[in-house]
């Protein structure tokens, strides 16, 4: 199974910065902020890893539609707690369940899950954020 | 919204979303695939125009969910994308309450659709709602 680990730092301006991509237009500076629902997926800005910028090692874009790679379906976010500007909270990314349908065009479609599970300093879980990856699988399955 | 089966939240999450934001959303998340912010490269690759992340109508639809949840009564939030957001959309959330649980905790069934009426964004949510 594939995995990674990097830290997190849940830091107050990027609050604001999310708050206002995601339509919270006026959101001011708070240094005690909660994080707004879907920031956890802000942590790649912080994985080493991640390949949606640019990067002085890899072409770019990353990689081109027509390579099969498929898009993001779906997301669903756990909370055990919410964070709070100025924790560390360290992010491993695995790979997670995957499961095939039948598409409404014939052809199947494959599922394959991305999970992300954040914890604290103490080690308390946060945070498990699945992110739901499809394309079609024109490979016969046994 | 109240605690009880069939209670309704309907918000305006977005009006006429604007290229600006989707680039700002790209800064935030740190996701700059060039889909979201590219016009020559997502015409070249058979889009109309660049088009927003999943991410972005998902965290655009989670005003709602802080509307009713707080910023910290959610214990999960999951969404389907469904169809392609499109700068100049003006996107409505809908919630509607489908289970009240022992402890006080919803659920709750999400939609999110743009101006014609087609449903861009499918979900639930479960937790408990503010001021309960």
């Amino acid at each position: 199974m594939y995995m990674r680990s990097f830290e997190f730092p849940i830091e107050a301006g990027h609050i604001q910065e999310f708050k206002r991509a995601v339509g919270d237009l006026d959101a001011t500076f708070d240094p005690d902020a909660a994080t707004p629902p879907t920031f956890m997926v802000s942590a790649d800005r912080y994985d080493p890893d991640y390949d949606r910028r640019l990067r002085s090692d890899r072409p770019w874009p990353p990689v081109a539609p027509e390579s099969g790679s498929g898009f993001h379906a779906g997301m669903v976010f756990e909370y055990h707690r919410h964070p709070r500007a100025g924790e560390v909270l360290t992010a491993t990314v695995a790979d997670g369940e995957e499961w095939y349908k039948q598409g409404r065009r014939g052809g199947q479609l494959r599922f394959r899950e991305i999970v992300t599970t954040f914890v604290d300093a103490d080690g308390q879980p946060c945070v498990t954020a699945r992110w739901i990856n499809v394309r079609a699988d024109n490979e016969v399955r046994e | 919204m109240r605690s009880e089966v069939g209670a309704r939240h309907l918000q305006v999450v977005a009006e006429g979303l604007t290229r600006t934001q989707l680039v700002a959303y790209a800064g935030a998340s740190g996701d700059f695939h060039p889909f979201h912010h590219d016009e020559i490269y997502a015409t070249t690759h058979g889009f109309d125009q660049i088009f927003a992340h999943g991410m972005l109508t998902m965290g655009i639809t989670g005003q709602a969910l802080v509307s009713v949840f707080g910023d910290e009564g959610l214990d999960r939030y999951a969404a389907d994308f469904l169809k392609p957001v499109w700068p100049g959309d003006t996107l409505t959330t809908e919630l509607q309450v489908t289970a009240v649980l022992e402890d006080g905790s919803v659920e709750v069934d999400i939609s999110t659709t743009d101006q014609h009426g087609t449903q861009v964004l499918r979900g639930t949510a479960a937790g408990t709602l503010a001021g309960d």
